[in-house]
């Protein structure tokens, strides 16, 4: 669980949000796999597909000892009226300074007021975070089911 | 867009007690509290007062204060059967279905009991009046008075309006430069007459030439219609009041929309950072004012918001702060093109579930 290579992951989003890029890979692992799928869910990015270093599969390809290095997970990217619809996004819980925050905390930052030195949510960004269900939910998501967890990244 | 919160209810053991002993809550407030009106004067002594002074009427003003609505009514009830085949004369079998199924996610005894956060702006005025409404006494008259002439309270004519021959020919007693701007945007010479416009920077400025240092004076200019429309325009010229019209010119010229949350704020916080000027705007609640500087405040003001926060760091200069102003005014994100860009549906929680009270 390595949030030096989340934080990759965050920085290269926006930086193909500003190039514009249509699709784009990152290093393919259990978490960024997760966050990948969160955002999908929430609308920021429309496909998540495993493939290679070269390109995405045309075919489904298990992961194995000898290509393992090779593995990449490709992800299209969105953009709207001229703008990307994902063109912030930024890690919160930092290697050297984990965030956890329960169910009240989140309730806090969902409507709009800071709690415990995290910023609150401004309209359309959400905060993903991991939960011990073993599952990345996104912060009203998680305040639905009632569960708290470490702040992972906001997106906006 | 907000998460639903949810009330949670620690006790203890004394307060679970309490709360058994005097009832459920909220179960007799029709017949606690006294009613608003002031109370009838006191005559159980035979009609003599032991004073003169009327009693105050607010003095109970604690227990005076409206109940809200949940209180005081009961809980909502599910619908009956009568209630479903008269919805069903309105809303089709698919209609009625999703609404049905809409309204039984949210649990009625918390909407019903729904209330606000309670205000800690040190700033707000307590007002004991319910000033929402007016008052045909107290209140003075909203909008111009127009009197028919020959109305005895109709408004004289201006003297120099008389004196001046072309009072009665209006096209030639117009500045040219708002002629211009009437042709340029369209708008009636009477409409631009009517913006509120405002210079807010001028000095001087001094170019370095062969034939020496020529002086020019340099304007800055705001111009809006008070309903959603601002622009800026910048004049330079040897002359202040040649500089000065040409900004006002093109602050006219340089109007356009910008998109405002309920008419009087903006749509979330911006941060920008426009040149060396770091700009943070802040969406603020209704009643908060225009706590800015004072160039975020004309530009404000001359575009009809009434509620905003500003903060300004790094640099500070008039000039840039202006232009950044603008900037970020026009570089709102609606939450309608958020949504569209997400593909999901953005509702307003404070309209939707709190119908405007938070």
């Amino acid at each position: 669980m390595s949030l030096v290579n989340l934080g990759h992951f965050c920085s290269h989003m926006q930086n193909a949000s500003r190039a514009r890029l249509s699709i784009t890979s990152i290093m393919s692992s259990k978490l960024h796999l997760g966050i990948a799928l969160a955002l999908q869910d929430q609308g920021f990015i429309s496909s998540v597909t495993r493939g290679d270093t070269a390109g995405p599969d045309a075919e489904e390809t298990p992961t194995t000892q000898e290509n393992i290095s090779r593995r990449r997970l490709w992800l299209s990217l969105k953009y709207h009226d001229n703008e990307p619809v994902l063109s912030k996004m930024k890690l919160v819980s930092k290697p050297t300074k984990r965030i956890h925050m329960g169910v009240q905390g989140l309730q806090e930052l969902a409507a709009g007021r800071p709690h415990d030195f995290v910023r609150p949510l401004e309209a359309g960004e959400i905060m993903l975070l991991l939960t011990d269900r073993g599952v990345i939910l996104e912060a009203r998501q998680a305040i639905g089911m009632r569960i708290g967890g470490q702040l992972l990244c906001r997106v906006r | 867009m907000s998460a639903l919160p949810v009330r949670s209810w620690r006790c203890s053991a004394s307060t679970i007690l309490t709360i058994l002993i005097a009832g459920t809550p909220y179960s007799n407030q029709n017949e606690r509290g006294p009613p608003l009106t002031p109370p009838p004067p006191n005559t159980s002594l035979g009609g003599r007062q032991l004073t003169t002074t009327p009693p105050n009427p607010y003095r109970h003003r604690r227990s005076l204060k409206a109940k809200p609505e949940s209180y005081t009514t009961p809980p909502p009830t599910p619908y009956t059967e009568s209630e479903i085949s008269k919805l069903s004369e309105y809303y089709t079998d698919a209609q009625l279905t999703s609404l049905l199924a809409g309204e039984s996610v949210i649990d009625p005894t918390h909407f019903h009991h729904r209330h606000r956060r309670p205000d800690y702006d040190p700033m707000k005025l307590k007002y004991l009046d319910d000033l929402s409404t007016l008052d045909p006494i107290l209140d003075t008259p909203s909008g111009p008075l127009t009197y028919t002439p020959g109305h005895p309270l109709q408004p004289l004519p201006r003297l120099k309006d008389l004196l001046t021959p072309s009072a009665a020919n209006s096209a030639t007693g117009d500045p040219p430069w708002m002629r211009e701007a009437s042709l340029k945007t369209g708008f009636s010479v009477a409409d631009i007459r009517r913006l509120r416009t405002k210079v807010l920077v001028s000095h001087s400025v001094v170019n370095q030439t062969h034939m020496g240092k020529i002086r020019k004076m340099y304007c800055l200019a705001v111009a809006g219609n008070g309903n959603g429309l601002v622009g800026i325009g910048e004049g330079k010229s040897v002359e202040y009041s040649e500089a000065h019209r040409i900004a006002t010119y093109l602050a006219v010229r340089n109007m356009m929309p910008v998109p405002r949350y309920e008419d009087r704020t903006i749509f979330g916080n911006l941060d920008i950072k426009v040149g060396a000027v770091e700009l943070k705007l802040f969406n603020r609640p209704p009643g908060f004012g225009l706590r800015t500087s004072q160039y975020i405040f004309e530009i404000a003001k001359c575009l009809g918001l009434s509620d905003l926060s500003a903060k300004v760091s790094r640099s500070r200069n008039p000039m840039n702060v202006c232009k950044a102003t603008i900037q970020a005014l026009r570089s709102q994100k609606l939450p309608e093109t958020i949504a569209r860009g997400r593909g999901k549906k953005l509702v307003d929680v404070r309209k939707v579930y709190y119908n405007g009270a938070v």
